[in-house]
Protein backbone atom coordinates (compact mmCIF):
# COMPACT_ATOMS: atom_id res chain seq x y z
CA UNK A 1 0.00 0.00 0.00
CA UNK A 2 1.27 3.44 -0.83
CA UNK A 3 -0.62 6.28 0.78
CA UNK A 4 -0.06 9.98 0.69
CA UNK A 5 1.25 12.39 3.26
CA UNK A 6 -0.79 15.56 3.62
CA UNK A 7 0.47 18.36 5.85
CA UNK A 8 -2.16 20.63 7.39
CA UNK A 9 -0.70 24.07 7.87
CA UNK A 10 -1.64 27.75 8.13
CA UNK A 11 1.16 30.03 9.29
CA UNK A 12 -1.17 31.84 11.64
CA UNK A 13 -2.02 30.12 14.91
CA UNK A 14 -5.43 29.08 16.15
CA UNK A 15 -7.21 28.95 12.80
CA UNK A 16 -8.15 25.26 12.95
CA UNK A 17 -5.25 23.04 11.90
CA UNK A 18 -5.69 20.59 14.76
CA UNK A 19 -9.48 20.61 14.45
CA UNK A 20 -9.16 19.89 10.74
CA UNK A 21 -6.63 17.10 11.22
CA UNK A 22 -8.80 15.37 13.80
CA UNK A 23 -11.98 15.66 11.76
CA UNK A 24 -10.48 14.65 8.43
CA UNK A 25 -8.62 11.72 9.97
CA UNK A 26 -11.80 10.47 11.57
CA UNK A 27 -13.97 11.11 8.50
CA UNK A 28 -11.54 9.31 6.21
CA UNK A 29 -11.67 6.19 8.39
CA UNK A 30 -15.47 6.47 8.38
CA UNK A 31 -15.13 6.14 4.60
CA UNK A 32 -13.23 2.91 5.14
CA UNK A 33 -9.72 4.23 4.62
CA UNK A 34 -6.75 3.79 6.94
CA UNK A 35 -5.49 7.06 8.38
CA UNK A 36 -2.83 8.15 10.83
CA UNK A 37 -2.65 11.61 12.35
CA UNK A 38 0.80 12.89 13.24
CA UNK A 39 1.09 15.69 15.78
CA UNK A 40 4.26 17.70 15.10
CA UNK A 41 3.48 20.51 17.51
CA UNK A 42 6.19 19.49 19.97
CA UNK A 43 5.78 21.25 23.29
CA UNK A 44 2.21 22.30 22.54
CA UNK A 45 0.56 19.05 21.68
CA UNK A 46 -3.21 19.19 21.28
CA UNK A 47 -4.31 16.57 18.83
CA UNK A 48 -4.43 13.84 21.47
CA UNK A 49 -6.72 16.00 23.62
CA UNK A 50 -9.01 16.90 20.73
CA UNK A 51 -9.23 13.19 19.90
CA UNK A 52 -9.75 12.24 23.54
CA UNK A 53 -6.70 9.99 23.47
CA UNK A 54 -4.44 11.83 25.91
CA UNK A 55 -4.62 9.16 28.61
CA UNK A 56 -3.46 6.46 26.20
CA UNK A 57 -0.08 8.05 25.38
CA UNK A 58 2.94 5.99 26.37
CA UNK A 59 5.52 6.94 23.77
CA UNK A 60 5.70 9.91 21.44
CA UNK A 61 7.37 11.01 18.21
CA UNK A 62 10.57 12.10 19.96
CA UNK A 63 10.87 8.68 21.60
CA UNK A 64 10.69 7.19 18.13
CA UNK A 65 13.53 9.30 16.72
CA UNK A 66 15.78 9.25 19.76
CA UNK A 67 14.78 6.52 22.16
CA UNK A 68 14.92 3.44 19.99
CA UNK A 69 11.16 3.00 20.29
CA UNK A 70 9.56 1.38 17.26
CA UNK A 71 7.10 3.48 15.30
CA UNK A 72 4.42 0.82 15.82
CA UNK A 73 4.85 1.02 19.59
CA UNK A 74 4.20 4.74 19.65
CA UNK A 75 1.09 4.62 17.46
CA UNK A 76 -2.15 4.87 19.42
CA UNK A 77 -5.07 2.97 17.96
CA UNK A 78 -8.37 4.78 18.20
CA UNK A 79 -10.78 2.07 19.32
CA UNK A 80 -13.85 3.96 18.12
CA UNK A 81 -12.85 3.97 14.45
CA UNK A 82 -11.46 1.07 12.50
CA UNK A 83 -8.13 2.05 10.94
CA UNK A 84 -7.54 5.33 12.79
CA UNK A 85 -4.21 5.93 14.55
CA UNK A 86 -2.40 8.81 16.23
CA UNK A 87 1.30 9.48 16.56
CA UNK A 88 1.45 11.98 19.42
CA UNK A 89 3.90 14.86 19.79
CA UNK A 90 6.14 15.15 22.82
CA UNK A 91 5.01 17.62 25.41
CA UNK A 92 8.16 18.02 27.44
CA UNK A 93 10.95 18.02 24.88
CA UNK A 94 12.65 20.62 22.71
CA UNK A 95 11.31 21.41 19.27
CA UNK A 96 14.72 20.67 17.80
CA UNK A 97 14.51 17.08 19.05
CA UNK A 98 13.24 16.07 15.61
CA UNK A 99 14.97 16.95 12.34
CA UNK A 100 13.34 17.32 8.92
CA UNK A 101 15.27 14.27 7.77
CA UNK A 102 13.94 12.11 10.62
CA UNK A 103 10.45 13.40 9.99
CA UNK A 104 10.72 12.41 6.35
CA UNK A 105 11.70 8.89 7.34
CA UNK A 106 8.74 8.60 9.69
CA UNK A 107 6.35 9.79 6.97
CA UNK A 108 7.81 7.38 4.46
CA UNK A 109 7.38 4.49 6.87
CA UNK A 110 3.83 5.49 7.71
CA UNK A 111 2.66 5.79 4.15
CA UNK A 112 3.57 2.19 3.52
CA UNK A 113 0.89 1.24 6.04
CA UNK A 114 -1.73 3.93 5.70
CA UNK A 115 -3.84 5.46 2.91
CA UNK A 116 -3.60 8.88 4.49
CA UNK A 117 -0.92 10.35 6.73
CA UNK A 118 -2.23 13.66 8.07
CA UNK A 119 0.45 15.86 9.61
CA UNK A 120 -0.77 18.51 12.04
CA UNK A 121 1.69 21.40 11.66
CA UNK A 122 2.50 23.90 14.41
CA UNK A 123 1.88 27.62 13.84
CA UNK A 124 4.73 29.72 12.45
CA UNK A 125 7.36 29.17 9.79
CA UNK A 126 10.23 27.98 11.98
CA UNK A 127 11.75 24.58 12.65
CA UNK A 128 8.41 22.97 13.50
CA UNK A 129 7.01 24.00 10.14
CA UNK A 130 10.07 22.72 8.30
CA UNK A 131 9.74 19.39 10.10
CA UNK A 132 6.06 19.09 9.35
CA UNK A 133 6.43 19.67 5.61
CA UNK A 134 9.60 17.59 5.19
CA UNK A 135 7.83 14.35 4.34
CA UNK A 136 4.69 15.79 2.79
CA UNK A 137 3.42 14.98 -0.69
CA UNK A 138 0.62 17.53 -0.57
CA UNK A 139 -0.52 20.38 1.63
CA UNK A 140 -3.85 21.60 2.92
CA UNK A 141 -3.71 25.25 3.92
CA UNK A 142 -6.19 26.49 6.52
CA UNK A 143 -7.23 30.13 6.48
CA UNK A 144 -10.01 32.04 8.16
CA UNK A 145 -11.66 34.99 6.42
CA UNK A 146 -9.40 37.63 7.93
CA UNK A 147 -6.79 39.69 6.15
CA UNK A 148 -3.94 38.61 8.45
CA UNK A 149 -4.79 34.94 8.06
CA UNK A 150 -4.84 35.21 4.27
CA UNK A 151 -1.52 37.03 4.37
CA UNK A 152 0.06 34.24 6.43
CA UNK A 153 -1.48 31.57 4.23
CA UNK A 154 0.05 33.28 1.22
CA UNK A 155 3.45 33.28 2.86
CA UNK A 156 3.02 29.58 3.60
CA UNK A 157 2.06 28.77 0.01
CA UNK A 158 5.19 30.60 -1.12
CA UNK A 159 7.33 28.52 1.24
CA UNK A 160 5.60 25.30 0.19
CA UNK A 161 6.21 26.09 -3.46
CA UNK A 162 9.84 26.87 -2.71
CA UNK A 163 10.11 23.51 -0.96
CA UNK A 164 8.84 21.81 -4.11
CA UNK A 165 5.29 21.05 -2.96
CA UNK A 166 3.04 21.52 -5.94
CA UNK A 167 -0.33 20.28 -4.78
CA UNK A 168 -1.60 22.86 -2.30
CA UNK A 169 -5.29 23.09 -1.48
CA UNK A 170 -7.19 25.58 0.64
CA UNK A 171 -9.77 25.11 3.37
CA UNK A 172 -11.52 28.26 4.50
CA UNK A 173 -12.60 27.78 8.13
CA UNK A 174 -14.98 29.65 10.42
CA UNK A 175 -17.12 31.23 7.74
CA UNK A 176 -20.17 32.92 9.24
CA UNK A 177 -23.06 32.62 6.79
CA UNK A 178 -24.90 35.64 8.12
CA UNK A 179 -21.85 37.88 7.81
CA UNK A 180 -21.20 36.60 4.31
CA UNK A 181 -24.75 37.47 3.29
CA UNK A 182 -24.34 40.95 4.74
CA UNK A 183 -21.06 41.36 2.91
CA UNK A 184 -19.23 41.95 6.19
CA UNK A 185 -16.81 39.14 5.76
CA UNK A 186 -13.81 38.83 3.57
CA UNK A 187 -15.07 37.51 0.28
CA UNK A 188 -14.27 33.85 -0.39
CA UNK A 189 -13.76 34.80 -3.99
CA UNK A 190 -11.15 37.40 -3.02
CA UNK A 191 -9.34 34.91 -0.83
CA UNK A 192 -9.06 32.40 -3.64
CA UNK A 193 -8.02 35.16 -6.00
CA UNK A 194 -5.08 36.18 -3.85
CA UNK A 195 -3.97 32.70 -2.86
CA UNK A 196 -4.62 31.19 -6.30
CA UNK A 197 -4.75 27.64 -5.00
CA UNK A 198 -7.47 25.07 -5.40
CA UNK A 199 -10.36 25.35 -2.93
CA UNK A 200 -10.83 22.08 -1.07
CA UNK A 201 -13.68 23.21 1.12
CA UNK A 202 -15.40 25.76 3.30
CA UNK A 203 -16.18 25.04 6.97
CA UNK A 204 -18.72 27.17 8.84
CA UNK A 205 -18.23 28.71 12.26
CA UNK A 206 -20.02 26.22 14.47
CA UNK A 207 -20.35 25.92 18.25
CA UNK A 208 -20.57 22.14 18.02
CA UNK A 209 -16.86 22.21 17.14
CA UNK A 210 -16.00 23.65 20.52
CA UNK A 211 -18.36 21.31 22.35
CA UNK A 212 -17.03 18.24 20.57
CA UNK A 213 -13.42 19.35 21.02
CA UNK A 214 -13.92 19.55 24.75
CA UNK A 215 -15.51 16.11 24.80
CA UNK A 216 -12.65 14.63 22.78
CA UNK A 217 -15.00 13.63 19.97
CA UNK A 218 -14.45 15.14 16.54
CA UNK A 219 -17.48 16.98 15.09
CA UNK A 220 -17.77 14.59 12.14
CA UNK A 221 -19.32 12.01 14.47
CA UNK A 222 -22.17 14.37 15.23
CA UNK A 223 -24.63 14.06 12.34
CA UNK A 224 -26.26 17.35 13.35
CA UNK A 225 -23.04 19.37 13.24
CA UNK A 226 -22.75 21.64 10.21
CA UNK A 227 -18.98 21.87 10.51
CA UNK A 228 -18.93 18.08 10.79
CA UNK A 229 -20.93 17.83 7.59
CA UNK A 230 -18.47 20.16 5.83
CA UNK A 231 -15.53 18.04 7.01
CA UNK A 232 -17.25 14.83 5.87
CA UNK A 233 -17.61 16.33 2.41
CA UNK A 234 -13.97 17.45 2.38
CA UNK A 235 -12.91 13.94 3.34
CA UNK A 236 -14.87 12.50 0.41
CA UNK A 237 -13.12 14.99 -1.84
CA UNK A 238 -9.73 13.93 -0.49
CA UNK A 239 -10.81 10.37 -1.13
CA UNK A 240 -11.20 11.20 -4.81
CA UNK A 241 -14.94 11.76 -5.05
CA UNK A 242 -16.35 14.80 -6.80
CA UNK A 243 -18.42 16.69 -4.25
CA UNK A 244 -19.57 20.27 -4.78
CA UNK A 245 -18.32 22.81 -2.24
CA UNK A 246 -21.02 24.16 0.09
CA UNK A 247 -20.42 27.85 0.32
CA UNK A 248 -23.31 29.18 2.36
CA UNK A 249 -24.85 31.94 0.33
CA UNK A 250 -23.22 32.19 -3.03
CA UNK A 251 -23.12 28.58 -4.15
CA UNK A 252 -23.08 28.93 -7.90
CA UNK A 253 -20.33 31.47 -7.99
CA UNK A 254 -17.91 29.43 -5.97
CA UNK A 255 -18.75 26.16 -7.61
CA UNK A 256 -17.95 27.64 -11.00
CA UNK A 257 -14.80 29.03 -9.61
CA UNK A 258 -13.69 25.68 -8.24
CA UNK A 259 -14.45 23.99 -11.51
CA UNK A 260 -12.40 26.58 -13.29
CA UNK A 261 -9.49 26.05 -10.94
CA UNK A 262 -9.68 22.30 -11.38
CA UNK A 263 -9.54 22.80 -15.12
CA UNK A 264 -6.56 25.06 -14.82
CA UNK A 265 -4.81 22.57 -12.61
CA UNK A 266 -5.45 19.59 -14.84
CA UNK A 267 -4.31 21.31 -17.99
CA UNK B 1 39.82 14.37 -3.38
CA UNK B 2 38.19 16.83 -5.70
CA UNK B 3 38.25 20.39 -4.53
CA UNK B 4 34.91 22.10 -4.77
CA UNK B 5 34.53 25.00 -7.14
CA UNK B 6 31.52 26.37 -5.36
CA UNK B 7 31.20 26.71 -1.62
CA UNK B 8 28.09 28.07 0.01
CA UNK B 9 28.30 29.33 3.56
CA UNK B 10 25.54 30.68 5.70
CA UNK B 11 26.12 33.99 7.39
CA UNK B 12 23.92 36.04 9.62
CA UNK B 13 22.66 38.31 6.85
CA UNK B 14 22.09 35.56 4.32
CA UNK B 15 24.32 33.20 2.36
CA UNK B 16 27.75 33.66 0.86
CA UNK B 17 28.51 31.91 -2.41
CA UNK B 18 32.23 31.56 -3.05
CA UNK B 19 33.42 30.74 -6.56
CA UNK B 20 36.75 29.17 -7.35
CA UNK B 21 38.82 30.94 -9.98
CA UNK B 22 39.39 27.76 -11.99
CA UNK B 23 36.78 25.80 -13.89
CA UNK B 24 34.46 26.77 -16.69
CA UNK B 25 31.64 29.20 -16.11
CA UNK B 26 29.15 26.58 -17.26
CA UNK B 27 30.20 24.05 -14.66
CA UNK B 28 30.20 26.78 -12.03
CA UNK B 29 26.62 27.57 -12.85
CA UNK B 30 25.59 23.93 -12.59
CA UNK B 31 27.35 23.56 -9.28
CA UNK B 32 25.68 26.65 -7.91
CA UNK B 33 22.29 25.20 -8.88
CA UNK B 34 23.13 21.84 -7.30
CA UNK B 35 24.25 23.48 -4.11
CA UNK B 36 21.20 25.71 -3.92
CA UNK B 37 18.90 22.75 -4.41
CA UNK B 38 20.41 21.04 -1.40
CA UNK B 39 19.56 24.01 0.82
CA UNK B 40 16.01 24.44 1.90
CA UNK B 41 13.94 27.61 1.81
CA UNK B 42 15.80 30.41 0.16
CA UNK B 43 13.08 32.78 -0.93
CA UNK B 44 13.88 36.32 0.13
CA UNK B 45 17.33 35.43 1.45
CA UNK B 46 20.15 37.82 0.64
CA UNK B 47 23.10 36.42 -1.21
CA UNK B 48 26.65 37.62 -1.33
CA UNK B 49 28.74 36.45 -4.22
CA UNK B 50 32.46 36.09 -3.64
CA UNK B 51 34.17 35.65 -6.99
CA UNK B 52 37.69 35.68 -5.55
CA UNK B 53 40.30 36.03 -8.31
CA UNK B 54 37.83 35.23 -11.03
CA UNK B 55 36.78 38.00 -13.33
CA UNK B 56 33.14 37.76 -14.25
CA UNK B 57 31.89 39.56 -17.31
CA UNK B 58 28.79 41.66 -16.92
CA UNK B 59 26.88 38.98 -18.83
CA UNK B 60 28.14 36.24 -16.53
CA UNK B 61 27.33 38.12 -13.36
CA UNK B 62 23.89 38.83 -14.73
CA UNK B 63 23.42 35.16 -15.51
CA UNK B 64 24.29 34.25 -11.95
CA UNK B 65 22.04 37.00 -10.69
CA UNK B 66 19.12 35.68 -12.74
CA UNK B 67 19.74 32.17 -11.61
CA UNK B 68 19.71 33.28 -7.98
CA UNK B 69 16.64 35.38 -8.58
CA UNK B 70 14.74 32.41 -10.00
CA UNK B 71 15.35 30.63 -6.71
CA UNK B 72 14.01 33.65 -4.88
CA UNK B 73 17.46 34.80 -3.73
CA UNK B 74 18.32 38.42 -3.72
CA UNK B 75 21.88 39.16 -4.84
CA UNK B 76 23.02 41.88 -2.53
CA UNK B 77 26.72 42.28 -2.98
CA UNK B 78 29.56 41.03 -5.07
CA UNK B 79 32.95 40.48 -3.48
CA UNK B 80 35.90 40.54 -5.82
CA UNK B 81 39.49 39.87 -4.70
CA UNK B 82 38.43 40.57 -1.17
CA UNK B 83 36.90 43.88 -2.22
CA UNK B 84 33.25 44.47 -1.50
CA UNK B 85 31.20 45.73 -4.40
CA UNK B 86 27.70 46.92 -3.76
CA UNK B 87 25.67 45.30 -6.46
CA UNK B 88 23.14 48.11 -6.58
CA UNK B 89 25.73 50.87 -6.73
CA UNK B 90 27.76 48.94 -9.26
CA UNK B 91 24.78 48.65 -11.55
CA UNK B 92 23.98 52.30 -11.09
CA UNK B 93 27.54 53.31 -11.80
CA UNK B 94 27.65 51.16 -14.89
CA UNK B 95 24.46 52.69 -16.07
CA UNK B 96 25.73 56.23 -15.67
CA UNK B 97 28.92 55.26 -17.53
CA UNK B 98 26.93 54.22 -20.55
CA UNK B 99 26.91 56.85 -23.26
CA UNK B 100 23.59 58.60 -23.12
CA UNK B 101 21.98 59.11 -26.44
CA UNK B 102 19.22 61.59 -25.66
CA UNK B 103 16.60 60.19 -28.00
CA UNK B 104 16.87 56.74 -26.47
CA UNK B 105 17.03 57.69 -22.81
CA UNK B 106 13.88 59.75 -23.34
CA UNK B 107 11.88 56.58 -23.78
CA UNK B 108 13.84 54.90 -21.04
CA UNK B 109 15.21 52.17 -23.28
CA UNK B 110 18.65 52.34 -21.75
CA UNK B 111 17.99 49.40 -19.44
CA UNK B 112 15.69 47.51 -21.78
CA UNK B 113 18.22 44.84 -22.69
CA UNK B 114 18.59 43.97 -19.04
CA UNK B 115 15.21 42.50 -18.25
CA UNK B 116 14.35 39.54 -16.09
CA UNK B 117 11.23 37.48 -16.25
CA UNK B 118 9.65 36.09 -13.09
CA UNK B 119 7.35 33.28 -14.10
CA UNK B 120 5.34 32.98 -10.92
CA UNK B 121 3.28 34.88 -8.41
CA UNK B 122 5.31 36.70 -5.77
CA UNK B 123 3.77 35.83 -2.43
CA UNK B 124 3.92 37.47 0.97
CA UNK B 125 7.50 37.70 2.22
CA UNK B 126 9.05 37.26 -1.20
CA UNK B 127 11.11 40.03 -2.70
CA UNK B 128 12.74 40.47 -6.06
CA UNK B 129 15.33 43.08 -6.84
CA UNK B 130 16.93 43.61 -10.20
CA UNK B 131 18.89 46.61 -11.48
CA UNK B 132 17.17 46.41 -14.89
CA UNK B 133 13.54 45.82 -15.77
CA UNK B 134 11.34 43.21 -14.14
CA UNK B 135 8.46 41.46 -15.83
CA UNK B 136 6.25 39.33 -13.57
CA UNK B 137 4.04 36.69 -15.15
CA UNK B 138 1.75 36.41 -12.16
CA UNK B 139 0.59 38.56 -9.29
CA UNK B 140 2.49 40.56 -6.69
CA UNK B 141 0.59 39.74 -3.52
CA UNK B 142 0.24 41.80 -0.34
CA UNK B 143 3.50 41.58 1.60
CA UNK B 144 5.56 40.87 -1.54
CA UNK B 145 7.94 43.39 -3.09
CA UNK B 146 9.13 43.88 -6.62
CA UNK B 147 11.96 46.40 -6.86
CA UNK B 148 13.57 47.33 -10.17
CA UNK B 149 16.23 49.79 -11.21
CA UNK B 150 14.23 50.08 -14.42
CA UNK B 151 10.59 49.46 -15.16
CA UNK B 152 8.17 47.05 -13.56
CA UNK B 153 5.60 45.26 -15.68
CA UNK B 154 3.19 42.88 -14.00
CA UNK B 155 0.99 40.62 -16.10
CA UNK B 156 -1.36 40.15 -13.19
CA UNK B 157 -2.51 42.10 -10.15
CA UNK B 158 -0.17 44.20 -8.02
CA UNK B 159 -1.44 44.13 -4.44
CA UNK B 160 1.91 44.44 -2.68
CA UNK B 161 4.74 46.89 -3.14
CA UNK B 162 6.13 47.86 -6.52
CA UNK B 163 9.15 50.11 -6.90
CA UNK B 164 10.41 51.22 -10.31
CA UNK B 165 13.48 53.35 -10.79
CA UNK B 166 14.84 52.15 -7.46
CA UNK B 167 18.32 53.36 -8.40
CA UNK B 168 17.03 56.88 -8.84
CA UNK B 169 15.46 56.97 -12.28
CA UNK B 170 12.41 59.19 -12.44
CA UNK B 171 11.56 57.97 -15.92
CA UNK B 172 10.75 54.45 -14.84
CA UNK B 173 7.18 53.21 -14.90
CA UNK B 174 5.07 50.58 -13.18
CA UNK B 175 2.49 48.97 -15.45
CA UNK B 176 0.13 46.21 -14.44
CA UNK B 177 -2.86 44.32 -15.67
CA UNK B 178 -4.52 45.38 -12.41
CA UNK B 179 -2.84 47.99 -10.24
CA UNK B 180 -3.96 47.86 -6.63
CA UNK B 181 -0.73 48.18 -4.64
CA UNK B 182 -0.32 48.65 -0.91
CA UNK B 183 2.37 51.10 -1.87
CA UNK B 184 3.86 52.28 -5.12
CA UNK B 185 7.26 53.88 -5.52
CA UNK B 186 8.96 55.45 -8.47
CA UNK B 187 12.44 56.83 -7.97
CA UNK B 188 12.24 58.61 -4.64
CA UNK B 189 8.49 59.12 -4.76
CA UNK B 190 6.24 57.07 -2.53
CA UNK B 191 2.48 56.88 -2.98
CA UNK B 192 -0.36 54.96 -1.44
CA UNK B 193 -3.78 54.39 -2.90
CA UNK B 194 -6.32 56.90 -1.55
CA UNK B 195 -7.98 55.79 1.69
CA UNK B 196 -11.29 54.01 1.50
CA UNK B 197 -11.16 53.54 -2.24
CA UNK B 198 -10.91 49.79 -1.89
CA UNK B 199 -12.08 48.51 -5.24
CA UNK B 200 -9.56 47.26 -7.72
CA UNK B 201 -9.32 48.95 -11.07
CA UNK B 202 -10.88 47.08 -13.93
CA UNK B 203 -8.39 48.20 -16.55
CA UNK B 204 -4.67 47.81 -17.09
CA UNK B 205 -2.97 50.83 -15.61
CA UNK B 206 0.38 52.53 -15.69
CA UNK B 207 2.08 54.70 -13.10
CA UNK B 208 4.72 57.25 -13.99
CA UNK B 209 6.06 60.55 -12.76
CA UNK B 210 4.57 63.61 -14.39
CA UNK B 211 5.62 67.08 -13.26
CA UNK B 212 7.08 65.70 -10.07
CA UNK B 213 4.12 63.55 -9.05
CA UNK B 214 3.22 59.92 -9.42
CA UNK B 215 0.19 59.67 -11.67
CA UNK B 216 -1.77 56.56 -12.52
CA UNK B 217 -3.52 56.36 -15.86
CA UNK B 218 -5.33 53.77 -17.87
CA UNK B 219 -2.93 51.96 -20.07
CA UNK B 220 -3.44 53.02 -23.65
CA UNK B 221 -1.71 51.45 -26.59
N1 LIG C 1 -15.29 25.93 12.45
C1 LIG C 1 -15.11 26.27 13.73
N2 LIG C 1 -16.14 26.75 14.46
C2 LIG C 1 -15.95 27.09 15.77
N3 LIG C 1 -14.79 26.99 16.42
C3 LIG C 1 -13.72 26.52 15.75
C4 LIG C 1 -13.82 26.14 14.38
N4 LIG C 1 -12.59 25.70 13.98
C5 LIG C 1 -11.78 25.81 15.06
N5 LIG C 1 -12.45 26.30 16.13
C6 LIG C 1 -11.89 26.55 17.47
O1 LIG C 1 -10.76 27.40 17.34
C7 LIG C 1 -9.77 27.05 18.29
C8 LIG C 1 -8.45 26.81 17.60
O2 LIG C 1 -8.56 25.65 16.80
P1 LIG C 1 -7.35 24.65 16.57
O3 LIG C 1 -6.73 24.27 17.85
O4 LIG C 1 -7.82 23.58 15.66
O5 LIG C 1 -6.37 25.63 15.78
P2 LIG C 1 -4.83 25.38 15.41
O6 LIG C 1 -4.64 26.03 14.08
O7 LIG C 1 -4.49 23.94 15.50
O8 LIG C 1 -4.10 26.19 16.54
P3 LIG C 1 -2.52 26.20 16.90
O9 LIG C 1 -1.91 27.11 15.89
O10 LIG C 1 -2.46 26.74 18.27
O11 LIG C 1 -2.06 24.78 16.77
C9 LIG C 1 -10.30 25.84 19.04
O12 LIG C 1 -10.82 26.27 20.26
C10 LIG C 1 -11.38 25.30 18.14
O13 LIG C 1 -12.37 24.65 18.86
MG1 LIG D 1 -2.87 22.99 16.65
Amino acid sequence: MKGKVIVITSGKGGVGKTTTTANLGTALTMLGRKAVMVDTDIGLRNLDVVMGLENRIVFDIVDVVTGGIKLKQALIKDKRFEGLYLLPAAQTKEKSAVSPHQMKNICNDLKKEFDFVLVDCPAGIEQGFKNAIAGADEAVIIAIPEVSSVRDADRIVGLLEAAGLRKNQLIINRIRPRMVKRGDMMDIEDMIDILSVELLGVVPEDETVIVSTNKGEPAVIDTMSRAGEAYRRIARRLNGEEVPVITLGNEDKIFNRVRRMFKLASR
Amino acid sequence: MITEDVVIRESKGGIIICLDSQGSFLSLKEQILDKLDSLDELIGVQAFLDVGQRKLSRKESNEINNLLMERGLHLKKLVSRGKLVDFKKEAAAEKSKEPTSPSVSETNDSVAEDTILIKRTLRSGQKVFHPGNIVVLGDVNPGAEVVAGGNVLVMGTVRGLAHAGALGSEKAIVAAFRLNPTQLRIGKHITRPPEGEGKEGKEPEMASIKSGKVVIENFKV
